[in-house]
């Protein structure tokens, strides 16, 4: 090579630093996925077609909505990402298997829109937006998203009542019929991704481990549904249900650490963080006892959400200030 | 360097291998870099080793490494955005006209020996000053402080520190090198984190408590000044091909252009490559392959274009990954999107004057954001308006 070959060579010219982890968004998109693959085939092989229709039709749904959002506000196209496709996948998994397909894509496309897209894509929206969509359908069309009635029409190896609703209609003593293992092991009715939860603990070990979520939010959300189910089991043992119930019921499992600790609704350091999941876990149980709806999580997590920017206020010191401001 | 476990905290290690060590000849044409326009000397003139330059207001902004005629004088603007004025020299055989006269130092008053050394161009810890004695690299893959040790007379260093009358002396050092450090140094060896970004500085003072940090390099350096009355024109290089392999150590004339490096060693760049002054955190890109080795170029890092991870555009995801990283604790993920947005005064607010610059954030950031080139946007932003504010206040003061 002679001095000129060199000299003419055109450089990449950049910024520091020059390396970098490897890490991302398809990346952490794709980790998210497999982390929820256990308990979806879990669904898969309880309720059959079902739980694969409405699974397709809203993920399908969420990356068609995030196209034409896309298209139509003038973004640049990044339904590749993948990560519209995880908000469909983590709308489903909170769906019982009997919702209809429209309806299904609706909660997709307002989960895309009113979650994600309005707030300007990926990294702006204040909620989860697989929660916007949830809540969208849930209150508008609630007699095709509700466990009590939606379960009848399918065989399966337990008992088909929906576990909170036996705890809001019927009180505490009517759950003799629920054993602790059998509900950990998956057998109760509920979300067709989200009764699993030994597959979702599998699962949540599983982001915990590749590091794309700490243990802040879901150990702080898990110890806040504790503890707090704990103070009404005091009170009145034979009114309320015991902790235990509480955790292995609904979709707490799956809230902790699949909905609660989605990135941009969610504060970055870690003592907002462990106020972020005990207030998740609070209000969790809280809409369980006193409100009309059998599981508070998605309200509970949405309330959080909105005090997110407040959280987010809580920040660590930075070392060396001082001297520096007394300098 | 992706990682299967995320769990464990990120660490990026020094190097702790010997790297084979060579002396590289001065170069028939040299390139010397001095901040500023209109230096002196200029083009035409005839340049000799350790001759003072000059910037166009009278101070001394450097010496020349090297003797010869200045063939050229180019204007060169580089990713700081400031002006440097590149003298090209066609170099000839040494002929030095030295600052100051090298010989027996230990016998002149430490006063006498404060003065030569900053007439040599060095800056000298006060006395009675605490002076912590880096032998850590300053980023990864690079060894030159390893290198310094090995080839260098460590204990002559120290005994000029004691000679100049320094406070307490520590002697920072990675654990592997703690062995050879006592040998010298004694008690005073610390041995500290050697993995990025604890070999530089701030967080050295962080790691050893407050005090004047001196590279290893440049006390080796003083003592060879005192000696020889030579001001620093000869720097160590750690030579990084493609793949991130470190290849030699060499002992570089400042000044050398890193295509003469690149062609001494065949190591084949192509167009898209990225070439560094520096390891690859902390690093400078350049955008000339006749970029001259600096007195501070810890190393050359030719990095080939399948190897380079692009700038992402999107968005940050607030993920949080850049927050644990930060040794500062600072909110990268919030200052990043404040600058975007030009809203610096919310910088000040979150300490972004905290920021050394350590890489670290953009290393790990999954949507790939430049989080090191927005801070340090924010920061000459946020100076910037500061300064008009001062000038306007003035104004006002004397309207």
């Amino acid at each position: 090579m002679t001095a000129q070959d060199l000299q003419s060579r055109k450089l990449l010219f950049s910024p520091a630093p020059h390396v970098h982890s490897g890490a991302s968004i398809s990346g952490v998109v794709l980790t998210f996925m497999v982390a929820l693959v256990p308990a979806l085939v879990f669904g898969i092989m309880t309720y059959g077609m079902h739980a694969v229709r409405v699974v397709s039709v809203a993920i399908a749904s969420a990356m068609a909505a995030e196209w034409i959002l896309q298209k139509l506000f003038r973004q640049p196209v990044t339904v590749h990402d993948g990560s519209a496709a995880l908000v469909g996948l983590v709308l489903a998994m909170l769906l019982p298997p009997s919702v209809p397909w429209w309806l299904v894509a609706l909660g997709s496309f307002v989960s895309i829109l009113v979650g994600k897209q309005v707030f300007g894509g990926l990294g702006g929206s204040p909620f989860n937006p697989a929660l916007i969509g949830w809540a969208a359908i849930r209150l508008s069309w609630y007699e095709h998203i509700n466990f009590d009635f939606s379960m009848v029409q399918y065989d399966v190896p337990f008992p088909i009542d929906y576990p909170l609703s036996v705890l809001k209609w019927s009180g505490a003593e009517a759950l003799t019929q629920f054993h602790a293992m059998d509900l950990f092991l998956g057998k109760q009715i509920g979300g067709l991704g989200t009764t699993a939860i030994l597959l979702l603990l599998i699962g949540g070990l599983y982001l915990l481990i590749r590091g794309v979520i700490t243990w802040h939010i879901p150990v702080s959300f898990l110890g806040g549904v504790a503890l707090t189910a704990l103070l009404f089991w005091w009170t009145d043992s034979a009114k309320y249900a015991d902790p235990v119930f509480h955790l292995l019921t609904g979709s707490v499992m799956f809230g902790a650490f699949f909905l609660a600790t989605d990135y941009s609704s969610s504060p970055a350091n870690s003592l907002a963080m462990v106020l972020f999941g005990l207030g998740c876990g609070f209000f969790t149980v809280l809409f369980r006892v006193w409100s009309v709806y059998p599981d508070g999580v998605v309200f509970a997590v949405l309330i959080m959400n909105i005090l997110n920017p407040l959280l987010d206020k809580i920040r660590p010191k930075v070392p060396g200030k001082e001297e520096r401001e007394a300098a | 360097m992706r990682r299967i476990f995320g769990i464990l905290p990120t660490r990026l290690w020094y190097e702790s291998v010997e790297l084979p060590y060579e002396e590289f000849p001065v170069p028939e044409r040299a390139m010397i870099l001095v901040a500023g326009e209109g230096v002196t000397p200029g083009k035409g003139d005839r340049i000799r080793s350790g001759e003072r330059i000059r910037s166009a207001g009278g101070a001394v902004m450097g010496f020349s490494p090297v003797t010869g005629e200045i063939e050229e004088c180019l204007d060169i603007r580089w990713s700081d955005g400031e002006v440097y004025t590149g003298l090209v020299v066609a170099t000839a055989a040494d002929e030095w006209e030295l600052p100051i006269t090298g010989g027996e130092y230990l016998s002149q008053s430490p006063a006498e020996v404060r003065s030569l050394l900053a007439e040599a161009g060095f800056t000298v810890p006060a006395a009675g000053e605490r002076v912590i004695v880096s032998c850590l690299e300053r980023d990864l893959l690079v060894s030159t402080a390893r290198q310094a040790l090995r080839g260098g007379d460590a204990a002559a260093g120290l005994r000029l520190l004691e000679h100049l009358g320094a406070g307490e002396i520590v002697v920072a050092v990675p654990e592997d090198l703690a062995e050879a450090a006592a040998a010298f140094a004694g008690e005073r060896v610390t041995v500290v984190r050697s993995y990025h970004p604890y070999g530089m500085a701030p967080l050295l003072e962080r790691e050893c408590g407050a005090g004047t940090v001196l590279g290893i390099e440049e006390l080796l350096a003083m003592v060879t000044a005192l000696r020889t009355g030579r001001p620093f024109c000869e720097k160590l290089v750690t030579l990084i091909d493609r793949g991130g392999r470190p290849v030699k150590n060499l002992r570089v004339r400042v000044g050398t252009p890193v295509s003469d490096i690149i062609r001494a060693y065949d190591i084949p760049v192509e167009d898209g490559d990225r070439v560094v002054l520096g390891g690859p955190l902390c690093g400078r890109s350049i955008s000339r392959l006749d970029f001259p080795v600096l007195v501070d170029t810890d190393a050359v890092l030719v990095q080939g274009h399948d190897d380079i991870i692009p700038i992402g555009e999107g968005s940050c995801l607030s993920c949080g990954a850049c927050v644990r990283v930060c040794p500062y604790n600072l909110q990268a993920h919030l200052l990043s999107r404040y600058v975007e947005f030009s809203l610096f005064e919310r910088c000040e607010d979150l300490d972004i004057d905290s920021c050394i610059e350590c890489g670290l954030c953009a290393y790990v950031c999954t949507a790939r954001r430049p989080l090191v080139q927005f801070i340090q946007f924010g920061k000459r932003e946020l100076a910037r308006i500061k300064e008009e504010e001062a000038q306007e206040e003035e104004e006002e003061v004397t309207a």
